[in-house]
């Protein structure tokens, strides 16, 4: 009776797995615990003391603002970052602490969480929304839009990824998540061997948020396609916004595959099927065919927009416009088609003959050429640049250094014999880690330092970012290059325990060492955000013209942060870098006079709306009930969701016109804003 | 929507839905996926049959979808149109027939016979 009212939430074993565990166990929960409670508290109180419940809603959750809506992704990001980091270092001290008699302070099925929880976190709730920070920080105004096609839908694909967010982490608190690795292989992840809600929590958070994701997919394909200003055609779109065009290519033909995968794996759990079972005709393999068929393209998903990060920062810092701008677009596209045919190299050893294997690994091999194609570029920039190292620059130059590694390891890795031996070992885990922190996450970070003054209007201490810069990759060496050697030595993956006699140790203790310099890199990072709030207005940081770095794209044309509305007028490009060359022609934006005398006009805007996150609430309930087997629940969920979904399709009231003496109160301000800060 | 309006975009040539198209689309996609649920838990046809029925009827519905959804339709003139639908068809042909090619490999080398999976 109470299971069909609650379902699965009336077995405690189910909700609170950990009571049944040993006390060290149960006092790491605690911990944890108290961490989140005087977190949430913090929270909750400060914004009720401050009052900031109105501003909060009316400013930011009820936004359809690209700009706030990629400082909300950046701040989601952010903390989970922090949480995945928290996992990498707990991982790291177990393996350091736990050889020969000495099991580590972790039990298995803790360890199997972690590393889980570590991948899916890092991928989904850390580099997606740091992406889809920056495609909205950067995108609409680098091609001189006042917003993205669809802004509501906008809103709703950051609400339905910090849906997925609040389900991955609410298995903290009740419940566990999954055991099975970040891509919950079966026949693991089946029922048969994992009957907990683990693996629901995975599959709901992970097939919600990949909802939030193509949706946003889209919208910036539809954006770059239909809303870039006068003259900017295809050929002049700054670089970055190519690179977002071809990941949004790759997002919108390879999430599908992904949604499809993990709905099978929900029918054989949910409904009995069989679809990847070891009996009653299922394969396993073909899950792991179809994840890997979206999961490659979702590297390039990733490292592409890093690539645009570092040729418009390289150009940017090198004064001079981008070495090979033609062969930059070609490669992106290159490597957009070429990242759907490499798949099988995840899972050489499965047993496909040598022909299927020879394929996949001479494609490998080649999409490394496009890669190598792009850094000679970046490189031939510089060369007789007037370069200024300022710490985006030297996020670059790290990543130089360990993506070239990372991706000759993984040149490696392609040669099929090669794979069989270093399959499943540290050597692929140092592998992947090269390319997706010295590609991804270094590049990340300097777009982040690079927009940062767009967002806010001041810049972040340059001195504190190249500490965290150095710890970084000092850390990421020291942390990495071991783990190369074990899977050498012949240590496999997801270890939880190893014999004194391997000689793995003393790698993995320099390998934690490495972790902890991270750490420290991490610190420096805070105290750059903390230092450089804190002296926001100060000579040095402060910036009103919005152009700090001496840009060449359009975002830089306008305030920083720029108004709602982006640009007073729709500006006009015949040129790449068609800024930089105003600039040069004495026509920027302190001394541009067709633009002084040109009258203002009113400007169409979308309305905010509550409606992203009211469906997103809905969908919330709906993952919820889903993963406790609350089928009453989950069925109010889904016509909940469709009901709004359907409420907010039948209202025509979403949009207004800014008036022409608004648009010209805020533009005189600016203009007198610059003026002040000249004299 | 007012009625002046053409029946589809003149940039892109795409049809406007109606009210009517969706339900005709989505009434024939539940009809299609009904079929082919009926023709697996009927078990009329023998294996390979009911592979190529199934086969016919997901194309069906794909085509069902691009019409009445995605408005592909005899106007379309815009090249994004034919290019769009271009790379879906290649990026289907490398999924469906790089999946085929994968699995029989697989089977034949692990000396298991698909067709009686």
């Amino acid at each position: 009776m109470l299971e069909t009212f609650i379902g699965k939430l009336s077995n405690p074993h189910e909700v609170f797995p950990y009571l049944y565990e040993p006390v060290s166990q149960q006092l790491i929960i605690l911990s944890m615990f108290i961490f989140i409670i005087i977190g949430g508290v913090a929270l909750v109180g400060g914004l009720t003391y401050f009052k900031k419940w109105g501003y909060l809603w009316r400013e930011w959750i009820i936004t359809v603002d690209h700009k706030r809506i990629a400082v909300m992704y950046f701040v989601v990001a952010f903390i989970m970052l922090f949480r995945g980091f928290v996992d990498a270092a707990m991982m790291r001290t177990q393996q350091a602490l736990a050889s020969g008699d000495s099991t580590g302070y972790l039990i298995p099925q803790h360890f199997d969480q972690i590393f889980t929880a570590h991948g899916v976190i890092m991928i989904f709730f850390v580099a997606m929304p740091l992406m889809f920070a920056l495609f909205n920080i950067a995108v609409p105004l680098q091609i001189g839009a006042r917003d993205v096609a669809f802004p509501f839908l906008n809103s709703l694909s950051f609400w339905l990824f910090v849906v997925g967010v609040v389900l991955a982490n609410m298995s903290l608190l009740i419940g566990d998540f999954a055991h099975a690795g970040w891509l919950a292989y079966p026949p693991f992840s089946e029922l048969a061997y994992s009957p907990s809600v683990g693996t629901d929590y995975y599959i709901w958070a992970v097939q919600i948020s990949g909802l939030g994701s193509l949706l946003s997919g889209i919208n910036f394909f539809v954006t770059i396609v239909k809303m870039r200003c006068p003259g900017m055609t295809l050929m002049k779109m700054p670089i970055f916004t190519w690179t977002v065009f071809f990941s949004c290519i790759l997002i919108m033909a390879s999430f599908p595959v992904l949604t499809v995968d993990l709905a099978l794996l929900a029918l054989d759990r949910y409904m009995d099927m069989h679809f990847f079972t070891t009996s009653y005709g299922g394969d396993q393999m073909m899950y792991v065919n179809l994840i890997w068929m979206w999961g490659h393209p979702e590297v390039y998903i990733l490292v592409l927009p890093a690539f645009g990060i570092y040729s418009e920062i390289v150009a940017t810092f090198s004064k001079k416009p981008l070495f090979g701008y033609t062969t930059m677009v070609w490669a992106s596209g290159v490597i957009t088609i070429l990242s759907f045919l490499v798949w099988l190299h995840h899972f050489f050893t499965m047993g496909s003959g040598a022909d299927v294997n020879a394929f996949f690994g001479i494609m490998t091999m080649i999409i490394s050429i496009p890669t190598g194609v792009k850094l000679f570029n970046w490189i031939f920039t510089m060369y007789r640049g007037r370069i200024t190292f300022t710490s985006p620059m030297y996020w670059m130059m790290g990543f130089f250094a360990t993506f070239t590694i990372g991706g000759m390891t993984g040149v490696m890795l392609s040669v099929p014999g090669i794979d069989f031996q270093a399959h499943n070992s540290t050597f692929l885990v140092a592998h992947f880690h090269n390319v997706i922190i010295g590609g991804v996450v270094f590049g990340y970070f300097a777009g982040f330092t690079y927009w940062f003054p767009k967002m806010f209007g001041f810049r972040l201490n340059e001195r504190l970012g190249k500490c965290a810069f150095w710890c970084w990759i000092i850390g990421f060496f020291v942390a990495f290059m071991p783990l190369y050697i074990l899977g050498g030595m012949g240590m496999t993956r997801r270890l939880y325990h190893y014999d004194a006699a391997t000689g793995f140790q003393p790698f993995l203790i320099v390998a934690a060492i490495g972790a902890a310099i991270i750490a420290v890199g991490v610190v420096f990072q805070v105290l750059q955000l903390i230092v450089s709030i804190k002296n926001r207005h100060k000579e040095g940081y402060r910036d009103v013209t919005g152009d700090p770095w001496n840009g060449r794209t359009l975002e830089w044309a306008t305030s920083s942060p720029p108004a709602f509305y982006n640009f007073a007028h729709d500006p006009e490009v015949n040129c790449i870098d068609a800024f930089w060359y105003d600039k040069q022609k004495g026509l920027d934006v302190d001394n541009k006079p067709k633009i002084r005398t040109e009258p203002y006009h009113d400007i169409h805007m979308p309305k905010d709306t509550a409606m992203g996150f009211i469906i997103s609430v809905f969908v919330l309930i709906l993952g919820f009930a889903m993963v406790w087997h609350i089928w009453w629940l989950a069925i109010v969920g889904v016509i909940c969701t469709i009901g709004s979904v359907i409420a907010r399709a039948c209202n025509y009231d979403i949009d207004y016109y800014v008036k022409a003496s608004t648009v010209e109160a805020i533009e005189t301000k600016h203009q007198q804003e610059i003026a002040g800060a000249k004299l | 929507m007012a009625k002046h309006e053409p029946e589809f975009d003149v940039d892109t040539g795409a049809t406007y839905g109606t009210h009517k198209s969706y339900a005709i689309g989505f009434i024939l996609s539940v009809v299609l996926t009904l079929i082919s649920f009926y023709l697996v838990g009927s078990g009329a046809f023998s294996k390979l049959h009911l592979y190529i029925a199934v086969g016919v009827l997901a194309l069906a519905q794909l085509f069902v979808q691009l019409v009445f959804f995605l408005h592909l339709s005899t106007h379309s003139k815009a090249t994004w149109n034919l290019l769009s639908f271009l790379f879906a068809l290649i990026m289907v042909l490398i999924f469906v027939l790089g999946t085929l090619w994968i699995m029989y490999h697989l089977y034949e080398n692990m000396g298991m016979n698909a067709m009686s999976m």
